[in-house]
């Protein structure tokens, strides 16, 4: 039996006006993520991947369609429902780490949980549960930039776990990160993926791509074709699954 | 959970935000301090002599001046003026008053002499604190003078000893017998009251007066009194113009409020150019972060709370910088350096044009982080984010 949908779009289109003119950057979009999956987004620069993820985020709101998260209606919110709802639900993680560089790093994860009826003592055993699970307690006091790439890119993975949020969305997570780290980072991602963890993945990185469950492609707005890891036969499957062309289109 | 324990947390992340750029910091804190110097300074004078008005100024006391005020401080009136007053219905008592200007040991150090006839002029004024004694010695003897606590200080005098107030110019020099000292009578302390005919005789002005002071029954006569003096002087070679006290002393004053009226709009000026310095400097500091804001604003938190840090970061720069310039300005008044030349007074300060200007920095520092504060949230989250980029 599948997991429940966690996100479910039907019909989802988002345009831009510019110069007077609307640029249609996702047409009419169909998608359905379950719970516990690993999806990457793939696709060409200006192929809408990142408006995808911003309007999976509620970062930005649909021009048209519908698009559920965990049972709710996005669009449907308020902008304090919305702020309320993404700071309670959503992980993100971001290419260039997005941390505040006069925090410590225990400070960064902490930072979402300001906003939490919690105590300063459960708001810090929180906090370095998270930076243990990313193998970073030892380093909690230090600056991001007192910290590597990599480092701060697992700062900014526990500050997005630190909620326990039913989604983390990452954009670009390796795009910054040399191989080695990369390689850290996705294993991590793995990991938690494995714990139950959901996670939504922009990414041109092909490597970064195989080690997503689910690979979605976008071009020019439209969800192309949709290529899916086998659960076993890890290393050459990936690299297939990554770089094969995909045999079926998908949401249209 | 209150609200205010919830913005108590975002405290510490605005206190890192204003050491991320020190030196920025520490100008704009520097600037602050300046501008409220400034603002305080200016305060503290408008306070000296709105204290120097209503300190002594009495609403049932009546100045009798010429009214052609080039004679203000000239001995314009005729002393015979004042048993006139005297006898105008409301009048309890009058007496003729001559001014002598100078200086007292030390060059530049202001004094006033004062000749009144003694007896009137104890049931006008009233003095406190003199000893049955000094009053007495005073009494008796014609060179003798009661002298203000700030006019002894400032010349090393005491009671029992001669002194001097050699008159500005080629003025006479007034010699005197110090008899006993003035506290808390006179508004500046720095007068010396002698006797008038000993006065009169030293500056050759016989039988002249440069205003007649007189008391009236009740407060709320002396409207009424004022116009029954000077209509009963209306056709002489003298003609007066009354006033109370109060209204005496601000008419004095007035000229000089005049500028510092436009001082005190040069005061809010350099108020208004630090809201604009400190907004760049804030607009600065958010511009570099708008990542990071954007950031903050991605994980949850609403447009309201990141006008709330960016106000906030303004606010807790703002308010120590005009609590310090408020403060240095206050010592340096109270340190007794600052003085107006020939005014007779001192410039003070008080505590609470501290704590007020202290209270300013609130709306200085709301107003300057307003501006970046609303285009923070204006952006939206995904063009903040792409900032980097």
């Amino acid at each position: 039996m599948s997991a429940p949908p966690l996100v479910e779009a039907r019909g989802l289109a988002k345009s831009y006006w510019r110069g007077g003119r609307e640029i249609p950057v996702l047409e009419g979009l169909d998608l359905v993520i379950r719970r516990g999956e690993f999806v990457a987004l793939m696709g060409p620069s200006g192929s809408g991947k990142s408006t995808l993820l911003n309007l999976i985020a509620g970062l930005d709101r649909p021009s048209a369609g519908s698009l559920r998260i965990d049972g709710r209606e996005i669009g449907e919110l308020g902008e304090r429902e919305l702020d309320r709802w993404r700071n309670r639900s959503v992980g993100f993680v971001f290419q260039f780490y997005n941390l505040v560089p006069v925090l410590s790093a225990l400070e960064n994860v902490e930072v979402p949980l300001l906003l939490w009826d919690l105590g300063r003592a459960e708001r810090r055993r929180r906090c370095e549960a998270a930076l243990r699970i990313v193998g970073l307690e030892p380093r909690m006091d230090h600056r991001p930039g007192e910290l590597s790439g990599g480092e701060q890119q697992r700062v900014a993975i526990a500050r997005a776990l630190v909620t326990d949020p039913a989604l983390i969305l990452a954009d670009e997570p390796t795009g910054d990160l040399d191989a080695k780290s990369a390689e850290e980072l996705l294993s991590l991602m793995e990991r938690l993926n494995q714990r139950g963890k959901t996670f939504v993945m922009v990414t041109h990185d092909p490597r970064a791509a195989a080690r997503a469950v689910r690979i979605l492609r976008l071009e020019k707005g439209k969800l192309l074709d949709e290529g899916v890891r086998p659960a076993a036969g890890a290393g050459e499957e990936r690299e297939a699954g990554a770089a094969r062309p995909f045999p079926r289109r998908v949401g249209s | 959970m209150t609200a205010l324990s919830r913005a108590l947390r975002l405290v510490p992340l605005v206190d890192r935000e204003l050491r991320r750029n020190p030196r920025r910091t520490a100008l704009t804190f520097l600037g602050l301090c300046v501008s409220f110097f400034l603002y305080t300074s200016l305060e503290s004078v408008l306070y000296t002599l709105t204290r120097v008005v209503g300190a002594t100024a009495a609403e049932s006391v009546l100045f009798v001046r010429p009214r052609d005020r080039s004679a203000f401080f000239g001995s314009g009136l005729p002393q015979s003026y004042a048993g006139r007053v005297r006898a105008v219905p409301g009048v309890v008592e009058s007496s003729p008053l001559l001014f002598h200007f100078g200086q007292g040991r030390d060059e530049g150090s202001f004094a006033v002499a004062l000749g009144v006839e003694v007896e009137p002029w104890l049931r006008i004024r009233r003095p406190q604190g003199l000893e049955a004694g000094e009053l007495e010695r005073f009494r008796a003897d014609r060179t003798a003078g009661l002298v203000g606590r700030t006019l002894l200080e400032k010349n090393g005098w005491k009671v029992g000893s001669r002194a001097a107030i050699r008159g500005i110019g080629r003025g006479p020099e007034l010699a005197f017998q110090i008899v006993g000292d003035l506290e808390g009578e006179d508004r500046s302390g720095r007068v010396a009251i002698l006797h008038l005919d000993y006065v009169q005789e030293v500056v050759g002005q016989p039988g002249r007066a440069t205003f007649i002071q007189a008391r009236v029954e009740h407060p709320e006569l002396a409207p009424a009194v004022a116009r029954a003096v000077d209509a009963a002087f209306a056709n002489h070679t003298v003609p007066t113009e009354t006033t109370t006290e109060r209204a005496h002393v601000a008419t004095l004053l007035g000229s000089l409020s005049e500028v510092l009226g436009a001082l005190r709009a040069i005061g809010y000026l350099t108020l208004a150019v630090t809201v604009l310095v400190v907004g760049n400097s804030v607009a600065m500091g958010i511009r570099e972060r708008t990542v990071e804001l954007g950031t903050l604003r991605a994980l949850g938190f609403g447009r309201g709370r990141v006008v709330a840090l960016v106000l906030g970061e303004a606010i807790l720069v703002s308010i120590p910088g005009a609590l310090l310039g408020a403060s240095a300005a206050y010592a340096l008044f109270a340190s007794g350096w600052v003085v107006i030349p020939d005014a007779g007074f001192e410039l003070v300060s008080h505590g609470s044009l501290v704590l007020r200007s202290a209270a300013l920095g609130i709306p200085v520092g709301a107003l300057a982080g307003l501006q970046p504060a609303l285009a923070a949230v204006r952006m939206a989250i995904t063009d903040a984010l792409r900032f980097a980029e």
